[in-house]
């Protein structure tokens, strides 16, 4: 991989954004359509890099890879940061609109008592995150959220080469 | 074998085990073993709410209903590609296939929230969630194929001066 350190920019900055989207109480409901957050941090790497290529400099798809890759790695660390360090403070605000939804798209259903015991436990785990939780969870996240990035990211890289070529042409 | 081909296969193969990562948790609870971990895998990108999920001998899948008909109908698509198109041409094609299918799952996805409107059911969501998955399949397996050249051309190396 070369050149690999040009990467770092833009997907730090989408994966800044990726994750404060995703952790945000009411913002994180974006990926509920489809991981729509996500596959928007990919997308927004590859603008980013793009902004900072030199003139005569291309896009090309295995850019997309690499800012999908990183993106998804960087987002999953930020997240997990602010997971321990201000997700305590936010967790009942968190379970509140969670519950919220869940009532909303159970419409007439109460929510079932499993869930909600469930949801408690979820909320007492993120008033207090241990280390290792944290860890298992940053690994998996990275796993997860790298696929989703790096689709968007090669789709992003993918259109926009599509429209040079359609301009040049 | 051809690189089209070769980066196709991988494609394909990581789709089905992708497919078969959030489907495997019922049959694994079924013979009394833990999915857990699958369940924690997926969390970041599904709510995995019971009541919107399909459920095989009584354990809901890893994802919810909706995140599933996308799953299954992208690797439907990736199946179904190359008898509609050529691998080694691999062109995206027109956005217009993606944005109808979005726009119905948009809709579906919409009536959730809007009171006066019909509420989505399992039918809507597996159905608009399989014609969006099939559509970004068509997307997919191009931008992979290139993508694939480009990591054997040596990619990055290669940027115009």
């Amino acid at each position: 991989m070369k050149n690999s350190s040009r990467y770092y920019k833009p997907a730090l900055f989408a994966g800044l954004i990726l994750s404060i989207i995703n952790f945000a109480p009411g913002l994180n409901l974006v990926n509920c359509f489809c991981c729509a957050g996500l596959l928007v941090g990919g997308m927004l790497a590859v603008i980013f890099y793009k902004m900072d290529l030199q003139e005569g400099e291309t896009l090309m798809n295995v850019d997309g890879f690499y800012l999908g890759l990183w993106t998804g790695i960087f987002a999953a660390g930020f997240e997990t940061v602010l997971n321990i360090t201000i997700g305590p403070l936010i967790a009942d605000v968190k379970f509140q609109m969670f519950e919220n939804l869940l009532t909303n798209l159970l419409g007439n259903v109460q929510i079932p008592p499993d869930i909600m015991e469930q949801l408690k436990q979820a909320i007492a785990a993120a008033k207090n995150p241990g280390l290792i939780d944290s860890l298992v969870s940053f690994f998996l996240t990275v796993m997860i959220y790298s696929v989703f990035t790096i689709f968007g990211a090669l789709l992003t890289s993918a259109f926009i080469q599509k429209r040079v070529k359609k301009s040049v042409d | 074998m051809r690189v089209e081909t070769k980066a196709y296969l991988i494609l394909l193969s990581s789709a089905i085990v992708f497919d078969a990562l959030f489907t495997l948790p019922p049959f694994l609870m079924k013979f009394g073993l833990n999915a857990s971990i699958i369940y924690q895998f997926f969390h970041p990108v599904c709510h995995q709410i019971d009541n919107r999920s399909l459920h095989i001998f009584g354990y809901k899948l890893a994802v919810c209903s909706r995140c599933a008909s996308i799953y299954y109908g992208a690797t439907l698509g990736i199946i179904i590609y190359p008898a509609l198109y050529s691998l080694s041409s691999a062109k995206l094609p027109s956005l217009w296939i993606f944005i109808v299918p979005l726009i119905a799952t948009v809709v579906d996805f919409a009536l959730d929230y809007i009171s006066f409107l019909p509420r989505n059911t399992y039918f809507s969501r597996m159905i608009t969630g399989t014609a969006l998955g099939l559509s970004i399949a068509f997307f997919i397996v191009p931008a992979f194929i290139l993508t694939f050249k480009d990591f054997v051309k040596g990619g990055a190396a290669q940027h115009e001066k």
